[in-house]
C-alpha cells in the first residue's frame, strides 16, 4: 500500500486515525494538522496482516497484543485479516505488508539449511517462501554459506553464529512454538499416535504418517479428514507458495527421489543413490516400472526436467530465470543434471556437505509431459516480479506419481484414491509385473560395490551416517515387509521399511469446513476421522467430551512469528525491529493465547538440536535472552519503551505519537 | 450432517408455520387459499421467478464472487472497527447461557421462520399486493446484498478477536448451515437485519389483516437483529446499513408493484384493498 513512501499516511492510516483516538493516544487536531502538512512529520504507522480467527485461532490474539503495545508507544497500528491464499499472495508474492503474523514453513524440526532461502540476500527479489522479509545482510549470507560448506563436525559453529546474528537483527521475531492438537476418531482407523514414533517424524496427520495407520476390521476403508484450509479444493499446484503449505496432502500426490522421514532420508523414487566427490555428484538409479497417475511412464527424463524446470520455470524464455516459489533453497543446491538413461541420472551439486546436499533429493518430481507446456511468462497485477504459467496454474488434474491419486474436488470435498501401481505396494498387488523389459537387476551388487569402493565416503546411503541409512538402501534386501520372498525374476527394490504394504484406506476424502469448531463437530458426529487443522481450546473440549474421539497433541516446529518487511521504513532499521520484538511478551502469549500449549522461542531453530545455547529460553527470568519484553507480567512499561524509541533517534510529538520525517 | 441440519430446520420451521397458519392466518383464509392457491401462484409467478433466479445466481456465483471481491473489493474490516470499536464486545458483556441459547435459536430457526411464514400468510390474503411486494423486496435484498458483498470485504467481529464466537462455540453444528449459505467475509451489510426488517415493515403494513403477526414479527426481527451482534457475527455498522438496505428494498418493492396495482385499478376499478394499510 505504501511501499514507495513507507511512512506516508495511507488511506488506511487516515481511517485508523479514529481507532487511535479511541485508544486515547491521538488528538484529532494534532493529527489533522500533520496530515495537512503543517509540520513535515507524520506518525509512524504499521499494518499487521494475519489470518482470521476462523482459519487460525491463535494468530489474531498475537496480532492484537502487539497492536495494543504498538499503540501504547505511539505507533499507529492496525489489524488486517484476510483468507489464507490472500495472505500468502500479499506477503509472499506481492511483498505488500509491513508486519505479518504467521507460522514458519517447516512443521518438523528442519535442517539449519532451511534458513538459507529464508534469509539469503540473493533471494530477496524472488517470490514465495524466499526471503519474504527482503532481508539483505552480507554477514548473514556468509554464515548461511558457511553452514552449507562446513563439514558435519564443525557445522555447529556457523549455525550458532547464524542464530545469534538473526536474533540480533530480528528480520523476523520467533514467538511461540505451538503444541498442535488434532482430533481423531478410532472406530475406523487406529495407530494415530504410536508410542514408538519419533517426535521428529511429525504428528498424526503428517501426510506420510497417514500411510502407517491401521484399519479396524470390517470398517469402511475411506479415510475422512476435515480442514479449514480450502486451498486444496481450488489449487493443487505443488510449487505455488500462495496455495501450498507444509504437510499438504499433495505431498502424497507427488513423490521425491528420497523421503525425509524426519529422522532419516530413505530412497523413494530412487532405488539407490551413490555419492561421489570432485565435483560433488549424486548418481540416482530410479526404481523400475514407475508410472504417473495418467498411466505414462516416469523416467529419469522427468526427474532431470524437474530440476531444470524448478530452477527456471520459463526454461530459458525469460531474461532472468523465474524459479519455483517453493523448494528454492533445495533447488539452489543442484548445479547441473545429466540424464544417463531411462532410469539413471546424476546431479552435480554445489559445494556443500552431504547433510545439506541430500535435501536436494526431496523436491517433488513433476511430469515433464504436463509441465513443459507451462513456461509462458505472465505478469499478474501487483506481483513483485515476473512469473510463469507453471506458477499461476491451478494444476487442477494434479498428475503426480505418489501413493495418492487425485480424483475430484467438488462442493468442498477433495477426493483421493490409492494409486494402485505405486511402488510402495505393487509387490503386494502385482508381484509378476516386469516393466521396461530390462534384465532383472536384483542383486546387482557389483555396480553398487564399485560405487562404494570408489566413493570417498563408504556410505552409499543418503544419510550422512552409514549405520542409520543402510537397511533401506541396499538392493540386496529381497523380502517385502510382510515377509514374502520375492520371486527370482523380481526387479523391484523393496519399498522403504515401515511404508511398504497396503495402507489401511483405499480412498481419502478431505472436507473443507469454515472453522476448527466445525472440524471438531465432524469428528464428534462421526463424519470425519481426523482434523488436518489445529484445534482451539473450545474445540478440544468438544472432542474430549465425545466417545470414540480423542485429541492428540504433538509439538510443531511451525512456530508463530512476526515477519518484518525490511524493505520498508521504519522496519529497515534493525533497532526498530528489535524494539518491536520487545513489545511482545512471548511467555504471556504462550500461557494465554495458546492456553499453555506452546513454548516461547527465541531462535528459528529452537526445536532442533542446533539451537544456540545462549538462545535457549531463559526459564529463570522467563524472558527472551536477546529481546526481552519491555515490561512485566504482560504489562508494558510504556514510559520505558518510549524512552527506548527516543534512544534510537525517534521523537514524540505533543500528542505522544511516535513521529518520523515525511519523505 | 448438513442434510440432518437442513431437515431439522425444515421440520421446526414447518411446524411453526402450521401453528402460525392455524392461529394467525385463520381457518377462513386457509379454506379460501385451498381453492385459489393455483390462480394466485400463477398471478405471482413472474415475481417468484425473479426471486428464484436471484437466489440461484446468488448461490451459483458465490464462490466466484468471493474471488472477484478479493480482486476488486475494499477490505473495510479495519475501518469498521476504527469507527465503532468495542460496541459488539459491550453487547456481549451481558451474556448468559440462557441469552446465548435464545439468540442462537432465533438466529437460525427464528430467521428462517420469519422469512417463510409471511409468504404463506400473504398468499392467503385476497389482496395479492403484499405477497408480490414481499417477493420483490426479498429479491432486491439478495441482489443488492450480493453486490455489496462483492464491493466490500469485511470480517465479522468474531473473526478479528473483537468479540467471542458465541454461536459456533455453543452450537458448532450451526456453522455448517451458515457457511453453506454464506462466507465469512460477507458481513457487510447484515442480510439477517435487512430481511428481518423488511418482514417487520411488511407486518406493520398488514397489521390490520394480521395484528398478531405484526407483534410477533416485530419482536422476532428485533431479536434477530440483536442476535447478529450478540453472537459476534456482525458489527453494529453492518446492522445499521442492513436497516438502510431494508428501507431501500421496501420502497423499491412498493414502486415496482404499486404501479401495477394502479394499472389494475385503472383497468378494473373494482378491487378493494383489504390487506394493505397505506
Amino acid at each position: 500500500m505504501s511501499s514507495d513512501h513507507p511512512v506516508s499516511v495511507s488511506r488506511r492510516g487516515l481511517l485508523a486515525g479514529a481507532a487511535a483516538s479511541a485508544a486515547g493516544t491521538a488528538g484529532c487536531l494534532g493529527r489533522l494538522r500533520e496530515t495537512l502538512g503543517g509540520s513535515g512529520t507524520t506518525q509512524v504507522s504499521l499494518e499487521i496482516k494475519t489470518l482470521p480467527v476462523d482459519s487460525d485461532p491463535f494468530a489474531v490474539p498475537i496480532a492484537r497484543s502487539l497492536i495494543e503495545n504498538l499503540n501504547a508507544v505511539g505507533i499507529d497500528a492496525g489489524l488486517q485479516v484476510m483468507d489464507v491464499s490472500q495472505l500468502s499472495e500479499q506477503v509472499l508474492l506481492n511483498h505488500d505488508f509491513d508486519i505479518y503474523v504467521g507460522q514458519f514453513p517447516a512443521a518438523r524440526p528442519p535442517d539449519p539449511d532451511a534458513l538459507y532461502p529464508m534469509f539469503r540476500s540473493t533471494f530477496a527479489t524472488e517470490l514465495g517462501w524466499q526471503n519474504p522479509f527482503g532481508y539483505t545482510n552480507l554477514t548473514c549470507d556468509d554464515l548461511l554459506d558457511a553452514q552449507r560448506t562446513t563439514g558435519a563436525e564443525n557445522r555447529g559453529e556457523p549455525v550458532t553464529e547464524l542464530q545469534q546474528f538473526l536474533a540480533r537483527t530480528q528480520p523476523m521475531t520467533p514467538l511461540v512454538a505451538p503444541e498442535i492438537v488434532t482430533g481423531v476418531r478410532t472406530d475406523r482407523f487406529t495407530n494415530w499416535d504410536p508410542d514408538d514414533r519419533d517426535p521428529d517424524s511429525g504428528g498424526p496427520v503428517h501426510p506420510h504418517n497417514l500411510l502407517r495407520l491401521e484399519g479396524v476390521d470390517g470398517a469402511p476403508r475411506t479415510l475422512r479428514l476435515a480442514t479449514v484450509d480450502d486451498r486444496l479444493s481450488a489449487n493443487r499446484n505443488p510449487i505455488s507458495a500462495a496455495y501450498q503449505q507444509q504437510e499438504s496432502l499433495l505431498d502424497l500426490v507427488y513423490d521425491g527421489l528420497a523421503l525425509d522421514t524426519g529422522t532419516e532420508y530413505v530412497p523413494w523414487l530412487a532405488r539407490d543413490v551413490t555419492w561421489r566427490e570432485d565435483p560433488p555428484t549424486v548418481e540416482v538409479d530410479l526404481r523400475k516400472g514407475l508410472r504417473w497417475h495418467d498411466g505414462r511412464r516416469l523416467s529419469a527424463y522427468d526427474v532431470g526436467f524437474t530440476y531444470e524446470f524448478l530452477r527456471d520455470t520459463s526454461l530459458g524464455g525469460a531474461i532472468r530465470p523465474i524459479p519455483t516459489e517453493r523448494f528454492r533453497g533445495r533447488i539452489s543446491l543442484v548445479e547441473d543434471v545429466t540424464v544417463e538413461s531411462a532410469h539413471e541420472l546424476s546431479l552435480t551439486l554445489s559445494d556443500t556437505s552431504r547433510a545439506v546436499a541430500r535435501r536436494a533429493l526431496t523436491v517433488p518430481i513433476l511430469p515433464a509431459h504436463i509441465w513443459r507446456d507451462r513456461t509462458a511468462i505472465e505478469r499478474p497485477p501487483g506481483r513483485a516480479g515476473g512469473t510463469t504459467a507453471a506458477l499461476t496454474s491451478s494444476n487442477a488434474a494434479a498428475i503426480g506419481s505418489g501413493p495418492l491419486r487425485f480424483e475430484s474436488a467438488e462442493g468442498g470435498e477433495v477426493v483421493f484414491s490409492r494409486f494402485e501401481p505405486h511402488f510402495l505396494w505393487r509387490s503386494a498387488t502385482t508381484p509378476t509385473d516386469s516393466p521396461n523389459g530390462t534384465a532383472p537387476r536384483n542383486g546387482t551388487v557389483p555396480r553398487n560395490g564399485t560405487a562404494q569402493s570408489t566413493d570417498a565416503d563408504p556410505s552409499t546411503g543418503i544419510g550422512p551416517s552409514t549405520d542409520t541409512a543402510a537397511p533401506q538402501l541396499n538392493d540386496t534386501a529381497v523380502s517385502t515387509p510382510n515377509g514374502t520372498d520375492l520371486s527370482p525374476g523380481e526387479t523391484f527394490a523393496p519399498p522403504p521399511e515401515a511404508y511398504g504394504g497396503l495402507p489401511a484406506f483405499d480412498t481419502v476424502v478431505v472436507r473443507t469446513v469454515s472453522s476448527d469448531a466445525s472440524a471438531a463437530e465432524l469428528i464428534t458426529a462421526g463424519d470425519a476421522d481426523a482434523t488436518l487443522s489445529k484445534l482451539s481450546q473450545d474445540a478440544i473440549t468438544q472432542v474430549e467430551d465425545s466417545q470414540d474421539a480423542e485429541p492428540v497433541s504433538y509439538g510443531s516446529n511451525a512456530f508463530y512469528h512476526l515477519g518484518f518487511n525490511t524493505r520498508r521504513q521504519p522496519l529497515r532499521n534493525p533497532n526498530v525491529r528489535r524494539l518491536i520484538a520487545r513489545l511482545v511478551d512471548k511467555s504471556r502469549l504462550a500461557a494465554e493465547a495458546f492456553g499453555g500449549n506452546g513454548d516461547p522461542v527465541a531462535s528459528p531453530l529452537a526445536a532442533t538440536e542446533w539451537l544456540a545455547d545462549d538462545l535457549a529460553w531463559d526459564d529463570e527470568a522467563d524472558a527472551d535472552p536477546e529481546v526481552p519484553f519491555l515490561g512485566t507480567d504482560g504489562e508494558l512499561a510504556v514510559e520505558r519503551a518510549r524512552e527506548r524509541f527516543r534512544d534510537i533517534g525517534y521523537e514524540y510529538n505533543v500528542d505522544n505519537q511516535l513521529i518520523t520525517d515525511r519523505n | 450432517m448438513l442434510r440432518a441440519l437442513v431437515l431439522e430446520v425444515s421440520a421446526v420451521v414447518a411446524t411453526l408455520c402450521v401453528v402460525g397458519a392455524v392461529t394467525i392466518v385463520g381457518r377462513t383464509r386457509l379454506v379460501a387459499l385451498r381453492t385459489e392457491l393455483q390462480s394466485r401462484l400463477r398471478e405471482s409467478a413472474p415475481y417468484l421467478a425473479v426471486l428464484i433466479a436471484v437466489l440461484a445466481i446468488n448461490s451459483a456465483i458465490r464462490d466466484y464472487a468471493q474471488e472477484i471481491s478479493w480482486l476488486i473489493g475494499w477490505n473495510i474490516t479495519g475501518a469498521i472497527e476504527a469507527v465503532e470499536g468495542g460496541f459488539v464486545a459491550a453487547i456481549q458483556s451481558v451474556q448468559t447461557e440462557l441469552l446465548t441459547a435464545y439468540f442462537s435459536y432465533v438466529y437460525v430457526f427464528g430467521y428462517v421462520f420469519l422469512l417463510i411464514f409471511p409468504l404463506l400468510a400473504y398468499a392467503a390474503l385476497d389482496d395479492r399486493t403484499p405477497f408480490k411486494r414481499l417477493v420483490v423486496a426479498y429479491s432486491f435484498n439478495y441482489l443488492l446484498g450480493l453486490l455489496l458483498y462483492i464491493v466490500f470485504i469485511a470480517y465479522g467481529p468474531r473473526n478479528v478477536g473483537v468479540a467471542e464466537n458465541l454461536l459456533y462455540i455453543t452450537n458448532p453444528e450451526y456453522q455448517f448451515l451458515t457457511s453453506a449459505v454464506n462466507t465469512n467475509t460477507n458481513v457487510f451489510p447484515s442480510l439477517h437485519t435487512s430481511l428481518s426488517t423488511t418482514v417487520a415493515v411488511f407486518a406493520y403494513r398488514t397489521r390490520e389483516a394480521y395484528p398478531i403477526w405484526f407483534g410477533l414479527a416485530t419482536g422476532l426481527a428485533a431479536s434477530i437483529i440483536v442476535s447478529t451482534m450478540y453472537l459476534g457475527i456482525h458489527w453494529g455498522i453492518d446492522v445499521l446499513v442492513g436497516l438502510g438496505l431494508a428501507a431501500l428494498c421496501v420502497s423499491l418493492a412498493r414502486r415496482v408493484v404499486a404501479s401495477e396495482l394502479v394499472q389494475s385499478r385503472l383497468s378494473s376499478e373494482s378491487k378493494s384493498s383489504t390487506g394493505i394499510t397505506e
